[in-house]
């Protein structure tokens, strides 16, 4: 099973994000985390106490990161995600409000697949979705 | 790194105003040009002092020399003087016969008028050469004119050379038969003026007459019964005679100007006169100037030792070299203190410059403190206003989706869905007022000055593809590929003055909007013409000023973001507008920093473009 990991701390674009994989056909499993460093615990770490189900390394995954977030934000969340060799090529697509050519630019130098600026598009997310699918080893998910 | 760090040592000032700070600063100090002034100055002033002081004593030396040489001159012509007296009495007697009478010799003494044109002489008189055997013949002789006539004193000498008389004699009368053979100098004397035939003085005697008992000597000149004859000394007749008191012949002599040298004569180390046994002149005990003279006179050698006097001392000392001294050194010292006062006023300057520069640097940084407060504030309430904003989007969006069926309904009400496209438009209106607000607001100062390659025909066409326009509608001359300053903003002030003829055109369709861009030495030339409608000279002012629109679409925001981009930058911006014809905005970029602006901190400007990147 693919799935698709958003780490976000407003509810309604997680809402639109859920609303719209609603509408494909075989979409992927949603991992909703708030913040950075819950993120990390979710990847790197055990969070099963918290009720959430380890990623593990099994399986394809794509990271939707928001930038502004509490605790530790989108930047400082790629940074310390991209430390960690197994981790050095997980695409990773940031979400923005701002489409500010200095902040692209920033965005752009930290290393990921690409940006989405707010609102997401059924047509982005689906672009995303796309990627994940290549992903996939060609018969099950 | 705050304002409160920043001193006043030049770092944040720009290189001429340094520069001239500097000057400034070096002439608050004294320098070696200064000390090199005030030194030349005093040594010019010893010089003149030591060439003054030169000058001076040579004509000290010059009048000491003088004074002596009149001195001596003066005593000199007397005695020749005097002895034109003596000879002029042996002319009297040759002429009277060879010999002369008591009574005759007085006439001629007389006549001669000894005192008054013969001061210093004690008188004159006649002195015979007698024989021994001769003697009585010559006392009968004497005794008929001066019956207790006698010679005086006795000695053991053979021949006699007695003073037969004297004028005037009541002065002399001790003279009166006074044997000259009976002491050494007389004797000496007549006889060297007996075997010369030249006048001659004798060596230093007391004069019987006087009774000071001063030095003195005699004065001899000699006759013969035959002038030309070999044996002087038996032709030998008598010699006239006349004594002298020597201080009497120095008065006589000197008496009649100032002397400001003293005399001191002696004759073979005995000393016949001294200015310092007397209260003629005033004696310097410490002569400026001493001189030794030695006079060959009448057989004798006299020396004379001449000092300057007190007088002298008076007279020739000149105070021009001390005064030349003291004022040069008084010059010197004003020059030094003009220096200093000088130099203390430029630092007074200076002080007071820096605390008006520091103050104002204060301001600037509090203003810019401030400015920058609101600037993030701004940005940072807009951006804050997105995410509810958006929320409402996607809420709407939903409840357009939820109600998909109801309003597809041949019963819904067709209010709700109108309703729901004006909620939409006023969201774009939102969004679009809150992304000019960003964008305003986040153009900074020149800290991100950092040079990039500008492609303008690429950004022309990427914004023609934008706004659906052909190579007609929106075209491109100039060069093209430029490095400039903050390539980012330059893209920005294309594209919103390419926006705003966009958006302001009434005949897009046939609309030429061109862009074009020239490189000078310094500086990028960039215009944007369209033509449009143009903008009414009233409204020309107000297209800059923020949130000003001049109705239509817009948001009134594009162009104050324009114009705030290249004030920061330091070029230019002018409009050139003709309603019905066009528009044309002629901007200059500066293509080099001009300067840093000291009163912008990187550090801000970092804080300023974290709160950008987030969301």
């Amino acid at each position: 099973m693919s799935r698709l990991v958003v780490v976000e701390d407003n509810d309604l674009d997680v809402e639109r994000i859920e609303r719209a994989l609603t509408t494909f056909d075989n979409p992927p499993e949603l991992i909703h985390v708030t913040d950075g460093r819950a993120a990390l615990d979710l990847l790197l770490g055990p969070m099963q106490q918290e009720g959430h189900t380890r990623i593990g390394l099994e399986g394809p995954f794509v990271l939707l990161v928001d930038l502004n977030m509490p605790l530790m934000n989108g930047f400082e969340f790629v940074e310390e995600l991209r430390r960690d060799d197994r981790f050095a090529a997980t695409p990773i697509f940031i979400c923005t409000t701002s489409n500010h050519p200095s902040d692209i630019e920033r965005i752009k130098s930290h290393g990921v697949q690409g940006y989405v600026v707010k609102p997401i598009s059924n047509g982005q997310l689906q672009s995303i979705v796309a990627i994940l699918d290549s992903m996939t080893p060609s018969v099950a998910r | 790194m705050h304002a409160g760090d920043r001193t006043i040592d030049g770092t944040g000032m720009p290189a001429p105003l340094e520069r001239r700070r500097q000057a400034l600063a070096s002439a608050g100090e004294l320098h070696r040009f200064h000390w090199m002034v005030v030194g030349l100055s005093l040594m010019i002033t010893l010089v003149a002092w030591y060439v003054a002081s030169g000058q001076n004593a040579d004509k000290a030396e010059q009048h000491f020399d003088r004074e002596a040489d009149e001195a001596l001159t003066q005593l000199r012509d007397h005695i020749r003087h005097y002895e034109d007296a003596l000879w002029g009495g042996v002319a009297a007697v040759e002429a009277n016969g060879g010999d002369m009478r008591r009574d005759e010799w007085a006439i001629f003494a007389s006549t001669l008028q000894i005192g008054k044109k013969y001061p210093g002489i004690n008188g004159i008189g006649i002195i015979h050469q007698v024989e021994p055997e001769a003697l009585n013949g010559y006392l009968a002789d004497q005794r008929e004119t001066l019956p207790d006539y006698g010679i005086h004193p006795p000695h053991d000498q053979d021949i006699f050379f007695p003073i037969s008389y004297i004028e005037p004699t009541a002065p002399n009368q001790a003279a009166v038969g006074l044997d000259m053979a009976h002491e050494a100098n007389r004797l000496g004397g007549i006889l060297r003026a007996r075997d010369t035939g030249t006048a001659q003085v004798t060596g230093p005697i007391v004069l019987v007459q006087d009774e000071g008992r001063t030095p003195g000597f005699l004065f001899f000149a000699p006759w013969y019964t035959d002038d030309d004859s070999d044996d002087r000394a038996g032709s030998f007749v008598g010699a006239v005679y006349a004594p002298f008191v020597v201080k009497n012949l120095i008065d006589g002599a000197l008496g009649g100007f100032d002397r400001q040298v003293s005399l001191r004569l002696t004759d073979n180390g005995e000393v016949m006169y001294d200015d310092a046994l007397r209260d003629v002149v005033d004696i310097d005990p410490e002569p400026l100037f001493e001189r030794r003279e030695r006079l060959d006179l009448y057989g004798r050698t006299w020396e004379f030792d001449i000092a300057s006097t007190v007088t002298f001392r008076e007279t020739t000392s000149n105070r021009e070299p001390i005064i030349i001294l003291i004022g040069g050194i008084i010059i010197d010292s004003l020059l030094l203190g003009l220096f200093v006062v000088l130099t203390r006023s430029n630092r007074r300057a200076l002080a007071y410059a820096d605390d008006v520069t520091s103050e104002l640097l204060r301001n600037g940084e509090r203003l810019e403190a401030s400015n920058a407060e609101l600037e993030k504030f701004a940005y940072a309430a807009s951006h804050d206003l997105k995410t509810p904003l958006r929320g409402i989007a996607n809420l709407t969006e939903w409840l357009r989706e939820d109600l998909g069926d109801y309003l597809g309904g041949a019963s819904a009400n067709p209010d709700v869905a109108r309703n729901f496209d004006r909620v939409d438009n006023q969201l774009d209106r939102m969004n679009e007022l809150i992304e000019g607000l960003l964008a305003y607001s986040r153009v900074s100062g020149p800290a991100e000055i950092g040079t990039d390659t500008i492609a303008i025909a690429d950004l022309v066409s990427d914004l023609r593809l934008d706004f659906g326009l052909d190579e007609q509608q929106l075209g491109f001359s100039g060069e093209d590929q430029m490095d400039v300053p903050a390539a980012l903003y330059l893209k920005q002030v294309v594209t919103n003055l390419v926006s705003n003829a966009v958006q302001h055109h009434d005949r897009l369709g046939e609309a030429t909007i061109t862009v074009t861009a020239q490189r000078t030495e310094d500086h990028l030339e960039l215009t944007v013409s369209d033509d449009g409608p143009g903008i009414d000279p009233i409204h020309q002012q107000r297209i800059f000023e923020v949130f000003q629109t001049l109705g239509g679409s817009g948001t009134g925001i594009g162009l104050s973001v324009v114009r705030k981009i290249i004030d920061k930058q330091k070029g230019t911006i002018v409009l050139h507008s003709e309603p019905g014809v066009g528009t044309t905005f002629n901007v200059t970029w500066p293509l080099f920093a001009s300067w840093h602006d000291p009163l912008r901190d990187a550090d801000r400007q970092h804080e300023v473009l974290d709160s950008v990147g987030a969301s």
